[in-house]
């Protein structure tokens, strides 16, 4: 902070005559200083409060240039987390997008398949109900078989009367009918059961197939509609995310127009400094002006008007090029661009 | 690394602002309030990558403050630009000769100020 001299002080130091007859209450003195005593010592008065006042003022903006400053800056860091969240917030969009991208891929890949599955399941059908054709057939010749064996048997009993009838003769043909009986009941026996285990084949295939085409079908119901709801999901999602995007977009946006205007605005405030320097300036020079008045009227030497009014002149004419040299005056001609590199 | 600029100043307003503007754009921000306090920033480190110094200020002005930056090993190169409220082409001659790099004029633009900045400080 620049370490400023107060006005009154410097009034001071610079008219120690009149201070001490102020305060000595001499007004008595020799020369033209006399008859002006009063109207210099309310000047000086004056030149003070004027002086007090733009030193306030001079504090009073850097007071408020400092405050706005900071309060600025404090909007601009919240400015900057929200922007770094938002950032954190789109690259875990980006990843949450990939994961579903992925899923919907790995779901088409499973659609893909449903759709083929009905055309595999009747198929395997097809195969099925082959395979109980195949079943009934092989029924239609086990009952051959008990046919046969029926009529073995038959057969059997009317050998074993014909070998009664031949006596003697005929005990060796009746053992053979015996064993044409007996045969005959193993194979009406065999048949019977190979009759009756294709009779359960068929009955446990038939129930098989109605049973997996109902649940087939109730399977397929359930895909189609989980393949909707997938699909409308994925829209849902890209419209969201299609909104999300665009108003985040819209708050970076917001966030970059933020920072650049509150560079701006701290660019402004160094008009504070600017003003300062031109306060302090017009203080210096109006101090030396005041220097010479007191000089000239403290009574300590004759009147010298001539010599007053071109020191004052002068006074002037350092005020005036001194301030065309600073805040870049287009009138003057010595001065250089506003920004140079050399 | 944030590049690292010393703001050399004995106005609290333009410290401030220079400070918050480069530190919102990213750099590291060392204050002096006048050219002695500079200097000892200088030799006590971190060495500032560039120095932006005021001409007009109490104890040491700029002008002998960049004379003897120039002079303290390591900152013989270390881009230094001056911002004040002068602008007549004498002073900008007096700071070039005593080994300044740009002249600025305050005000300057937050947007400007970046830009000169990032001009002198490649890769910044």
């Amino acid at each position: 902070m620049r370490a400023r001299q107060g006005w009154a002080a410097r009034l001071g130091a610079m008219l120690p005559g009149r201070r001490a007859r102020r305060g000595g209450g001499a007004a008595a003195g020799a020369g033209a200083g006399n008859r002006y005593g009063a109207a210099i010592d309310a000047s000086l008065a004056l030149d003070q409060e004027i002086g007090r006042k733009l030193d306030e003022a001079v504090g009073r903006t850097e007071a408020s240039a400092l405050a706005i400053m900071q309060q600025v800056r404090a909007l601009c860091d919240g400015s900057a987390a929200l922007t770094e969240r938002l950032q954190q917030a789109n690259a875990d969009a980006g990843a949450f997008e990939d994961d579903v991208a992925h899923n919907v891929a790995a779901l088409a890949h499973m659609e893909r398949f449903l759709e083929c599955l009905p055309a595999r399941l009747q198929h395997d059908l097809d195969c099925i109900s082959a395979i109980a054709g195949e079943v009934k057939s092989l029924s239609g010749l086990a009952e051959n078989v008990e046919a046969i064996s029926m009529q073995s048997h038959l057969l059997s009993i009317n050998a074993a009367i014909e070998a009664s009838r031949a006596g003697s003769a005929g005990v060796a043909f009746k053992v053979v009918a015996d064993e044409v009986r007996v045969l005959a009941a193993n194979s009406n026996a065999a048949a019977k059961r190979i009759g009756g285990s294709l009779g359960r084949i068929r009955a446990t295939l038939t129930e098989g197939l109605e049973g997996n085409a109902a649940r087939s079908a109730d399977d397929l119901s359930d895909i189609a509609q989980a393949t909707q709801a997938v699909t409308r999901m994925q829209a849902s999602y890209g419209r969201c995310s299609g909104s999300y995007r665009a108003g985040l977009a819209d708050m970076l946006e917001h966030g970059g127009a933020l920072a650049a205007g509150s560079s701006d605005v701290l660019g402004q405030l160094q008009y504070q400094d600017v003003v300062r320097q031109c306060v302090e300036r017009l203080q210096h020079a109006i101090a030396r002006r005041n220097d010479a008045l007191g000089q000239e009227f403290s009574g300590a030497a004759a009147p010298q008007p001539e010599l007053l009014a071109r020191l004052i002149g002068d006074i002037a004419a350092d005020y005036l090029a001194t301030e065309t040299l600073h805040g870049g005056d287009a009138a003057a001609h010595d001065t250089g661009p506003a920004i140079e590199l050399f | 690394m944030a590049k690292t600029i010393l703001v050399v100043d004995d106005s609290g307003t333009m410290v401030l602002s220079l400070k918050n503007n480069l530190e919102i754009a990213g750099f590291a921000v060392q204050t002096a309030s006048d050219g002695v306090k500079g200097l000892e920033r200088l030799k006590a480190g971190p060495k500032p990558d560039l120095i932006i110094t005021d001409i007009n200020m109490p104890n040491m002005g700029g002008i002998e403050f960049i004379g003897k930056a120039r002079a303290t090993p390591g900152f013989r190169f270390t881009p230094i630009l001056v911002l004040t409220t002068e602008s007549q082409q004498a002073r900008r001659d007096e700071a070039k000769k005593a080994g300044a790099t740009g002249w600025m004029v305050k005000p300057v633009a937050g947007a400007d100020l970046l830009k000169i900045v990032k001009q002198v400080l490649p890769g910044a």
